[in-house]
């Protein structure tokens, strides 16, 4: 037997770790031992995360786009009884609602490898609440606001995967937290490292709501240039802090960060022609999405910014500073929600908790 | 010569040499530093000829920081042509700053990469063997290097290629290996709406 077949699984994950998906895909078709290694383990990322989106609607397939080859592919989606909306991701996968339920029901999903299960039903079923996702092994997810019967919920739940097998509640939320996180549904939400989940209502003007996990307390953060902004959305940044990326008329944005002291410290800025390529120069009509189509995605190393998937993008690394992605062509006209996720072939072990 | 050390192969051989070049095995690092009465360390699972290719990537990287797994860049004190006389402070952001202008640094830097590139080009026997003292070592550059080695033969081919390079026995049957490469072709297939 070669030697290449006995070595230890570490060593020969690490050896996958260097390569592209495609790479990984034909080593697992060498032989039965590199397939089981490949399946089961997945070394920490080197690479870049793809940009996901997924069709707001549900559809046949999602959407992964390689930064690494400038290249969209189309992950098929047919495997799932039901069609799914993002919600955010958690780790190397994605969680993700029911589109066709009213109230929310939550599933974690991985597009790469095909797999889904569903989390519990919460404690209290409501429509339209705020998600938070705590991602530490194993991760957690925080549920706040949402309408219920003909009023807003106010009790807040936690789910910790692995743990228990159902919601526990957290308590009770200040109604008016209640009502803003319902009326105006927040996409993503930021774990930050001073123990608290952040998100940001999706209208002007922006604010941003903060719950302390440890104490259980609401406060609200004013957004930057609140009353400006066309577009705004948070980002984890480094060191676990709050990051908040926002754009104005005139092809203006800034990325900024949540100091100690509730205070913005601008990080970055973007240069106004690149700015303007992305979401125009003058303020739209009343009604007209300028706000809305500006999408934001980013992790602590990168941000994306574009209007339809598939045509240019805007790129900020922290390093590189600012450049322009070149689009291919429309990938999906229809409304998507996107996240950064790894690729990854290994089989997931979050997939299998007890249900 | 500074001060020195002896390592002893698996089968038998001793080799002594700088401790800047032995200690970037943070393991023979710490068995040195446990005061050893004869300052011989034994290496069983490491025979002379990998060993003394082992010492030949430590030596080559004595001087330099860790290019492969920190990135670093070169402090002003160890620039070939500084030669230590950069003033202002050595915190690391003026390290950094030091070696994106210095010419004579980023030219040491790429010649490093360039010669460890040539040192993992060679059978994929000697990558294994090299992988696994790296491992045992715990030397940070070198299982870089040689995880780049065994990488840079899978990326690009196909199983049967991999297969020939790696010595792999192909368990597969035709019909299981379309499976999984048709479990992934997308990859291959960029999205043309």
């Amino acid at each position: 037997m070669g030697m290449w077949e006995v070595l230890p699984l570490d060593l020969l994950a690490r050896v996958f770790s260097f390569l592209p998906p495609d790479s990984v895909a034909r080593a697992m078709a060498a032989c039965k031992h590199w397939l089981a290694c490949a399946r089961s383990r997945a070394a920490a990322p080197r690479h870049a995360p793809w940009l996901i989106a997924l069709p707001a609607r549900g559809g046949p397939a999602c959407f992964a786009h390689d930064p690494a080859l400038n290249r969209w592919h189309a992950l098929p989606l047919d495997f799932l009884p039901c069609p799914l909306r993002l919600v955010a991701p958690v780790g190397r996968s994605l969680l993700c609602r029911l589109t066709a339920s009213s109230d929310l029901r939550l599933v974690l999903l991985n597009p790469f490898t095909r797999q889904f299960r569903h989390l519990p039903d919460l404690a209290t079923p409501r429509r339209n609440p705020a998600v938070g996702v705590i991602y530490s092994s194993p991760f957690s997810v925080i549920v706040a606001g949402g309408a219920s019967g003909s009023g807003y919920e106010p009790k807040v739940e936690l789910y910790e995967d692995g743990r228990v097998d159902r919601w526990e509640s957290l308590g009770p939320m200040p109604v008016e937290f209640a009502v803003r996180l319902t009326v105006w549904t927040p996409n993503e939400s930021v774990h930050a490292g001073d123990g608290a989940m952040y998100w940001m209502t999706s209208a002007r003007a922006y604010s941003v709501m903060g719950f302390d996990l440890r104490r259980r307390t609401w406060r609200e953060v004013k957004a930057p240039m609140a009353d400006q902004l066309e577009w705004a959305a948070l980002v984890r940044r480094p060191n676990r802090k709050l990051g908040l990326v926002g754009g104005a008329v005139g092809g203006q944005g800034t990325v900024w960060e949540l100091t100690d002291k509730d205070a913005w410290a601008a990080v970055a800025e973007v240069p106004a022609k690149l700015g303007q390529r992305i979401w125009g120069c003058r303020k739209e009509a009343a009604g007209a999405a300028l706000g809305g189509a500006v999408r934001c995605v980013g992790d602590e190393r990168t941000v994306y910014l574009f209007k339809d998937f598939g045509s240019e993008m805007l790129v900020w690394e922290e390093e590189r500073g600012w450049r322009l992605m070149e689009g291919r062509r429309r990938v999906s006209s229809t409304p998507i929600k996107a996240a950064l996720l790894h690729p990854t072939l290994s089989v997931a072990e979050i997939f299998h908790a007890s249900m | 010569m500074g001060k020195t050390i002896k390592l002893i192969s698996g089968d038998g051989e001793m080799f002594e040499v700088e401790e800047a070049v032995a200690f970037q095995s943070n393991i023979i690092k710490s068995l040195a530093d446990e005061d050893n009465a004869d300052d011989c360390i034994p290496l069983p699972r490491v025979d002379s000829q990998i060993l003394s290719k082992v010492l030949e990537f430590c030596r080559k990287h004595a001087n330099s920081p860790s290019v492969h797994t920190k990135f670093a860049a070169i402090p002003s004190e160890l620039c070939p042509k500084h030669d230590g006389s950069a003033a202002g402070a050595s915190s690391s952001e003026s390290s950094s700053a030091h070696s994106e202008t210095c010419r004579a640094c980023y030219d040491a830097v790429m010649k490093l990469v360039q010669w460890d590139l040539e040192f993992v080009k060679v059978d994929l026997d000697l990558i294994h063997h090299l992988l696994k003292a790296a491992n045992y070592l715990d030397i940070e550059d070198l299982m870089f290097m040689a995880v780049e080695g065994a990488a840079n033969a899978i990326r690009g081919n196909n199983p049967e290629e991999i297969r020939k390079l790696f010595d792999l026995e192909n368990d597969f049957t035709p019909e299981e290996e379309k499976e999984i490469l048709k479990e992934y072709s997308w990859l291959d297939d960029p999205f043309e709406p």
